[in-house]
C-alpha cells in the first residue's frame, strides 16, 4: 500500500517532535508546508484518489492508540494527515474531524479539527445548505466504518469550492459539470 | 491541586491596553498535560537533540500547566498565546529591535524560518567576549514540552534561526 511508506515516516518520534516544539495552529501548518514528507503524501493524494479514504481509516485506527503513557502520542502524525486529507478532501476531512474532536491529549489535532468543523459550518450557513443536504445529515458511517455520501454533487462542490481554496482547480470541474446536470 | 489552562483562561493585555488573542478555549480544554507524560517526552527531545549533535542543551522544568514560548516570555507562564502575535506585543509593550551585538540578559530574541516569526525566547546569558558574535543562551519553552536553555541558535528545526532581537531598555 502507498501509505504505508508515509506511515513508516509520519509515525516516528522523530517526525513528531519536530512539530510538537511549534507554538500555534498556524506554525504548524506553515511547518508542515514545508515538510518533504508530508508534501510526498499530498503528492500521492493527487495521483490516487482512493489514498484519502486509507488516510481516513488510518486516521480512525490511530485515535484509540493516542495514549498518556508514552513517548509517541500520535498527534503530530494525525495532523499531518488531516492536514493532507483536508488538502484532497474538505468533506472527509470534516468526517475525521468528529472523532479527533473527541479524543483527549490531542492539541494541534483537536486545533485543526476545530478549525475544520467552523469552516464547514460557516461554508454550509453562507451557502445556505438546507439541513436536509447538510454535511452532518447526509455523511454517515456503517458498521465496517465505510462512508457514505447522500448528498447532491452540487452540495459537495459547493462547500468544497467555497471552504477551501485549494481545492479551485480539483473542484471546479465537478461544480460545473453537476450544477449544469441540477439545470 | 492540579491547574488547567481551560478552567483559568483570563483576558492578557499588553502594556498599552490591547487584549492579546488567545486560542479558543474549546480548543485547549481536552489536552491535559501529564507532568511525568511531559518530562519523559522532553528528555526524548534532548536525545534527539543530542543525536543530532545539539550541545549545551539543558531543561529548566516541565510543567503539567499548558502555556507555551510566548506565554512564558509575556504572560509569567500563564497563557497559550499564538506566535503570530508576537510582532504586535513587542510593538504594544514599547520593545525596539536592537543589533545582535548589543543583546544583555533579559532581552527577547525572535525566531523566523522562511521570513515568518515561529518562536520566541529570553536571552539569559552572554558572553560578548567570544569574536565579534555574543556567545547567547536563551531561555525558550518548546511546545508541548518543557523549557530548555540552550545557545541562541541551537533549537530544533522548525523553530527557525535567531534573526530579531528586541528589548524594552531605554537609556539610562
Amino acid at each position: 500500500m502507498i501509505l504505508d511508506k508515509y506511515i513508516d515516516k509520519i509515525e516516528t518520534l522523530d517526525f513528531q517532535i519536530q512539530f510538537s516544539v511549534l507554538s500555534g495552529l498556524s506554525v504548524v501548518e506553515f511547518a508542515l508546508s514545508r515538510n518533504s514528507i508530508v508534501n510526498g503524501l499530498l503528492d500521492a493524494l493527487h495521483h490516487e484518489p482512493d489514498l484519502a479514504t486509507d488516510l481516513y481509516r488510518r486516521i480512525r485506527y490511530l485515535l484509540p492508540q493516542v495514549a498518556q503513557k508514552t513517548t509517541l502520542s500520535y498527534d503530530e502524525s494525525i495532523v499531518a494527515y488531516l492536514y493532507c486529507l483536508n488538502k484532497k478532501d474538505l468533506l472527509l476531512a470534516y468526517r475525521a474531524s468528529a472523532p479527533i474532536w473527541d479524543t483527549e491529549g490531542l492539541l494541534w489535532s483537536r486545533w485543526l479539527a476545530f478549525k475544520i468543523i467552523r469552516l464547514v459550518q460557516q461554508v454550509e450557513q453562507s451557502l445556505d445548505v438546507s439541513l436536509v443536504d447538510s454535511v452532518s445529515a447526509t455523511f454517515s458511517i456503517t458498521n465496517d466504518n465505510e462512508l457514505v455520501d447522500t448528498r447532491s454533487p452540487a452540495t459537495t462542490s459547493k462547500v468544497n469550492l467555497a471552504a477551501n481554496s485549494d481545492m479551485i482547480g480539483l473542484y471546479a470541474f465537478e461544480f460545473s459539470t453537476a450544477a449544469s446536470e441540477a439545470a | 491541586m492540579s491547574l488547567h489552562y481551560f478552567d483559568l483562561q483570563k483576558p492578557v493585555f499588553a502594556r498599552n491596553g490591547q487584549e492579546i488573542p488567545q486560542p479558543n478555549p474549546l480548543v485547549l480544554q481536552n489536552y491535559k498535560q501529564n507532568q511525568e507524560l511531559v518530562r519523559i517526552q522532553t528528555e526524548a527531545l534532548i536525545d534527539e537533540m543530542l543525536a543530532k549533535g545539539k550541545t549545551g542543551l539543558s531543561i529548566r522544568s516541565v510543567s503539567s500547566y499548558l502555556y507555551d514560548c510566548v506565554g512564558m516570555v509575556f504572560a509569567n507562564r500563564r497563557a497559550w498565546i499564538d506566535i503570530e502575535h508576537i510582532y504586535e506585543i513587542l510593538t504594544n509593550d514599547g520593545y525596539h529591535l536592537i543589533s545582535k551585538d548589543n543583546l544583555v540578559v533579559g532581552d527577547v530574541v525572535v525566531y523566523t524560518l522562511d521570513k515568518k516569526r515561529v518562536h520566541v525566547g529570553l536571552v539569559t546569558r552572554v558572553h560578548p567576549n567570544i569574536g565579534s558574535i555574543p556567545n547567547a543562551r536563551v531561555l525558550s519553552k518548546w511546545g508541548k514540552h518543557g523549557e530548555i536553555e540552550h545557545r541562541l541558535e541551537d533549537v530544533p528545526y522548525y523553530l527557525g534561526h535567531p534573526s530579531e532581537f528586541w528589548s524594552e531598555r531605554v537609556p539610562l
